[in-house]
């Protein structure tokens, strides 16, 4: 399979893979007051922090099951770097849904089934099998967590503020150089302990929030 | 360690030692020494207090600090069974270092059954400071640790400086239970990182018993065992104590 044909498949949003119900803690920025002029500057904290783990995670486990090399020290090193509990648990609930496709397009992959048989394997680890099984390079595959992140929020911030499509769709066209920078700083990582870190401790705390909310349209 | 890195910004570079050794006797055994320069700021370690298995310090800024090119440095070792409190008289400020910069480095490892209890002070990053902020802490079986800090960005009514955080703790076996990095300016207080807000509080418990519902705002458990409390404010009385209340009177 073309590497381009499957990055259009795994970053095409009618996937069966439960990203509608995603907002990336938008949904509980806005309903602490943010503003829908300040959504893309809300997705650029996104790239600047958690997409960076979700994208390092990815690569390195990407790289180690080319390696042949034990995928836990990176679930430690991702789980480390997301404190969040509610941010932990939606990534693996995301992984579990990615992972039944993955499965269902590559029955015969050795990869899939060496991160099917993790526990609840995060979505940053899942992608990896998707990408090391149909032959995705690092950068792609950083490219393409770091994009399906900003059309996550961009769709989610249609359902929850009175935007124009043309509006959310000319933003993530903004942010491209920043998809591209991400996806360039992730991609020659190899060891879990180069994984980068950054926090974003407002995100955090509305993750935190809003899954002790039960008046929500998201799931996080 | 901290003075294998030889750099000429290393001639005001300080490293500030406090062991308390494992228990023996009546008295816990404690060490302290400063190394580097006469001339450097340093923080001066001062006993207050010790008794059969625990010892409590004060960490006395000795010489005007933060100022560019300095480099605080401090190491902080816990004995087996043994138990340190470690004070601060006063927060710290970081002044406008003109382009240059400064470096603080905190190492903590806590033996087997080892307590360290650090209330940490507010750490004000001026406009115009740069500082490097690094911490690094291993903990063996059965070892607690509860940290407090505050990172406030920008004096009253100032704008914020610079500081880059890297903060990273690991077991035994080296496996990681926290590794954070900040990189925070005045383009960090936008939404997601730290919103409207110049304070970021945080309480890091790790081996302690904290009940499970207790003190939930701002609460995040981590996925290997410990919590951090994180708030948001815009003045640095504003952060709650609860959570430091929480975790060291249990």
């Amino acid at each position: 399979m073309s590497e381009e044909l499957l990055m259009m498949l795994l970053a095409d949003a009618r996937l069966p893979v439960a990203g509608h119900t995603q907002s990336g803690q938008l949904e509980a920025a806005v309903r602490s007051g943010l503003a829908a002029e300040q959504v893309p500057v809300f997705m650029r904290s996104r790239l600047a922090s958690v997409v960076r783990v979700e994208a390092g995670t990815a690569v390195v486990a990407l790289h180690r099951l080319r390696a042949g090399l034990p995928l836990p020290t990176v679930v430690d090193a991702w789980a480390a770097r997301t404190p969040s509990a509610p941010m932990r648990d939606t990534s693996r609930t995301l992984g579990r849904a990615l992972l039944r496709l993955v499965k269902r397009l590559f029955p015969d992959s050795g990869h899939v089934a060496e991160v099917a048989a993790l526990e609840r394997p995060c979505r940053p680890l899942v992608l990896a099998a998707a990408a090391a099984t149909g032959g995705l390079a690092p950068a792609s595959l950083g490219r393409l967590v770091a994009y399906d992140d900003l059309q996550t929020v961009a769709s989610a911030a249609l359902k929850l503020l009175p935007l124009d499509p043309l509006d959310t769709t000319s933003w993530v066209r903004d942010l491209l150089p920043e998809v591209e920078r991400v996806a360039t700083e992730v991609a020659s990582l190899t060891d879990p302990d180069q994984i980068p870190a950054p926090s974003a401790p407002q995100l955090d705390l509305w993750a935190q929030a809003h899954a002790r909310t039960t008046r929500r349209l998201f799931s996080a | 360690m901290f003075m294998a890195t030889s750099t000429p910004e290393l001639a005001t570079g300080s490293l500030t030692r406090v062991r308390v050794g494992a228990v023996d006797g009546t008295r816990v055994r404690v060490e302290t020494d400063v190394a580097g320069p006469s001339t450097a700021p340093a923080l001066r370690p001062m006993l207050l207090a010790s008794d059969t298995r625990s010892a409590r310090i004060s960490l006395v800024p000795d010489g005007a600090m933060l100022l560019a090119g300095d480099r605080i440095g401090v190491a902080v070792e816990v004995g087996e069974g043994a138990s340190l409190t470690l004070v601060e008289p006063g927060g710290t400020v970081a002044y406008d270092m003109d382009g240059g910069r400064a470096t603080w480095s905190v190492t903590i490892d806590l033996a087997a059954g080892a307590t360290l209890v650090w209330a940490g002070e507010p750490f004000v990053v001026s406009a115009g400071a740069d500082v490097t902020r690094d911490t690094r802490i291993a903990m063996a079986p059965g070892s607690r640790l509860a940290l407090r800090e505050t990172l406030v960005l920008g004096r009253h009514g100032e704008r914020p400086g610079r500081a880059r955080t890297t903060w990273e703790a690991h077991d035994h076996d080296g496996r990681p239970l926290l590794v954070e990095s900040l990189d925070l300016d005045a383009g960090s207080l936008a939404p997601g990182l730290l919103g409207p807000h110049r304070v970021l509080g945080s309480v890091t418990a790790l081996g302690c018993d904290v009940p499970p519902d207790a003190c939930p705002d701002g609460r995040l458990d981590l996925e290997r065992g410990g919590t951090l409390w994180r708030h948001l404010a815009g003045e640095a009385h504003e952060i709650p104590r609860q959570p430091w209340e929480c975790v060291t009177t249990g």
